[in-house]
């Protein structure tokens, strides 16, 4: 019965943290923790409550159905689909064990390493990979690391080779530099990341020979295909936001003043018109977080970077699918994290935001 | 203006090129046949050129690349264009109906999509692909599981516009139901943005489609696809180039069709805000 208790607390504080966001709106500082913490909750509800729609048994389904019963059973037990004597689990139960199987890994994640074996006792079990039996938290963070890198870098090229393109293209708007700038960028919103990869492995690691064609044993110089193969997307379309956002701004009577106090034309872009455009690039950054983590896992599939894209792949074919659900969690609440981060930039950039609560 | 008229030239090109993706995706597999399908061992992976090889070359397995191609499109066209179909009606429907409800539901409603918009589309159509068994109606499914999202909101927000109109009052003040009303006097006034949301939305769902057959998570394997003709093509990079850049070419140029209409149409329907999908 207490089973039954247990699941129950657990849903209703999760529709308790989704209706209080949903109420309360993502207006201020501690609002939009509650709306990440909602979006996490929300994407183990979509991740758990999703092997409900596959046709027949999703064990069977994931396994094929030539795998032999008792594996089949122990999948379906990992799943939280059945109980350990092979009985249905009802909805409500197999929700209830996920997100408590999820919390107490982050719990266990955070934890300092000396207290780990003290508050696994005391935590519900945590859920571990259906291959190796590793608990999922630690096959997670052995490829978080390479991920972040490749993310991070994608991410520095971009905003670099965004706003120079952005605005080469508004400052010299009409020109040939302009035109240029301006076909840069619809290019690299047009290529897709899966496609300029191996391109860029053609030209500069078989023609070329400047740079390994995979893997990332060779420090930075790994490190740079992958990133602009990454990042390219992302530059493009902010390379098109910079330039209307600084075309906005650069018909302002400020800039007129500026201009006509006699700034270099470079510190009337870069210190008044790119500081007063800065709101829309950052907002679209901000946007972009979680597609730029998706589009790792193609990234690295095709550089066969060791981050947790790979990681995915590799558990996708393994039929792994504890790690499976383990990756795209971490992936999608990363992602929410990342907009709210540069939520609370916005904030800080533009003075209009600082006081009240309405954007 | 001379920009004024790069603009229409692009659109015709962009439409020419939309016209030409159809005719390829629905009439091309009967024109050419389903013969370079076959297996053909010993001329696996020939380049162009060689004998025994295709106009494009040969795949793995010798299947000829242009053939596959041609019944890429197909799959394309299928799974992409069934799946905006679904983002926009399911995208309609949720729209006009929380446009209709109260402001608290109103308010849920638009959180809740919020949620769903802040996870990554592609993250949770692997995570389907990976769960479901491989089928078109799988490929479907994941691709329109979260697009309808950003339909809705467009929807919700253009039918609350035209409720504010003139002839919408007017109609209500000549007692016409509220059901009449947003059939008769506010859907017709919708369409346009739902274009170009639709426009964007199929430039992404192709993107998408490839993506998935390019992580071997699309359709069962055998069946002919860009995406993964250039999972093969990445494969055996440094054997067989020329496998790499037909269906490179041809992802780049569907997406890039579908999102220069889709900018064309918003300029032309004079629809703001609707978002550059990508």
């Amino acid at each position: 019965m207490s089973d039954v208790l247990l699941d129950l607390l657990t849903l209703a504080a999760v529709a308790l943290v989704l209706a209080a966001s949903a109420w309360l709106g993502h207006h201020t500082a501690p609002r939009r923790a509650l709306a990440v913490l909602a979006t996490a909750l929300g994407a183990m509800v979509v991740v758990s409550g999703l092997l409900r729609v596959v046709p027949g048994d999703p064990a069977a389904v994931i396994l094929g159905e030539q795998a032999p019963a008792e594996t089949r059973q122990a999948l379906a037990f990992e799943l939280g689909l059945v109980d350990e004597q092979g009985a249905p689990l009802g909805l409500v139960p197999q929700l209830g064990r996920f997100v408590r199987g999820a919390g107490a890994a982050v719990v266990l994640a955070a934890a300092p390493a000396s207290t780990e074996e003290t508050l696994a006792s005391w935590l519900p079990d945590e859920p571990r990979s259906y291959r190796t039996r590793e608990p999922v938290r630690t096959v997670i963070a052995r490829r978080l690391g390479p991920t972040a890198l490749l993310a991070g870098s994608a991410m520095l090229i971009a905003v670099i080779a965004g706003l120079g393109l952005g605005a080469a293209a508004a400052v010299w708007r009409g020109r040939r530099v302009g035109a240029l700038a301006e076909g840069l960028s619809l290019l690299g919103a047009a290529v897709p990341r899966f496609w300029l990869g191996p391109l860029l492995i053609l030209v500069f690691a078989l023609a070329l020979r400047w740079l390994p064609p995979s893997g990332a044993d060779a420090g930075w110089r790994s490190l740079v295909l992958p990133a602009i193969s990454l990042g390219a997307a992302l530059a493009a379309l902010l390379a098109r936001t910079t330039r209307s956002a600084l075309l906005e701004v650069l018909g302002e009577d400020y800039i007129r003043t500026a201009r006509a106090k006699g700034l270099p034309p470079s510190a009337v872009v870069t210190r008044h018109a790119l500081r007063a455009a800065a709101v829309p690039i950052v907002t679209v950054i901000g946007l972009q977080v979680g597609g730029l983590l998706a589009g790792a896992i193609v990234t690295e599939k095709v550089f066969a970077w060791p981050g947790m894209g790979t990681l995915l792949l590799e558990s996708i074919r393994r039929l792994d699918v504890p790690v499976v659900q383990g990756v795209v969690l971490v992936t999608a609440v990363g992602a929410a994290l990342a907009t709210l981060g540069v939520e609370e930039a916005v904030r800080v950039l533009d003075p209009r935001l600082r006081r009240g609560d309405r954007a | 203006m001379s920009g004024h008229r790069r603009v229409t030239t692009s659109v015709r090109v962009a439409a020419g090129a939309a016209l030409a993706y159809l005719a390829v995706a629905l009439v091309g597999p009967l024109v050419i046949g389903a013969d370079g399908l076959r297996l053909d061992l010993a001329h696996d992976l020939a380049a162009p050129g060689v004998a025994g090889a295709g106009a494009l070359g040969n795949a793995d397995n010798g299947v000829d690349v242009l053939t596959a191609l041609v019944f890429g499109a197909r799959t394309s066209l299928l799974a992409a264009g069934a799946a905006t179909l679904i983002n926009v009606m399911v995208g309609l429907a949720v729209g006009a109906a929380t446009a209709s409800a109260t402001a608290r539901v109103q308010a849920l409603v638009l959180r809740l999509l919020d949620v769903l918009l802040a996870f990554p589309g592609i993250l949770l159509a692997i995570y389907l692909a990976a769960v479901l068994p491989p089928s078109l109606v799988t490929v479907i499914a994941a691709l329109s599981a979260t697009g309808w999202a950003g339909t809705a909101r467009v929807v919700r927000t253009r039918v609350l516009e035209v409720r504010a109109l003139d002839h919408v009052e007017a109609a209500r003040a000549l007692g016409a139901r509220p059901v009449e009303v947003l059939v008769r006097h506010v859907l017709p006034f919708v369409w346009a943005p739902v274009l170009v949301q639709g426009s964007f939305s199929l430039s992404a769902a192709i993107l998408a489609e490839a993506s998935l057959a390019f992580l071997g998570l699309g359709l069962p394997p055998g069946s002919p696809s860009w995406g993964g003709l250039l999972d093969e093509g990445v494969a055996y990079l440094f054997v067989a180039p020329h496998l790499a850049v037909a269906p490179g070419v041809c992802i780049t140029a569907a997406v890039l069709t579908f999102h220069v209409l889709g900018d064309a149409l918003r300029d032309r329907l004079d629809v703001r805000g609707a978002p550059a999908a990508r």
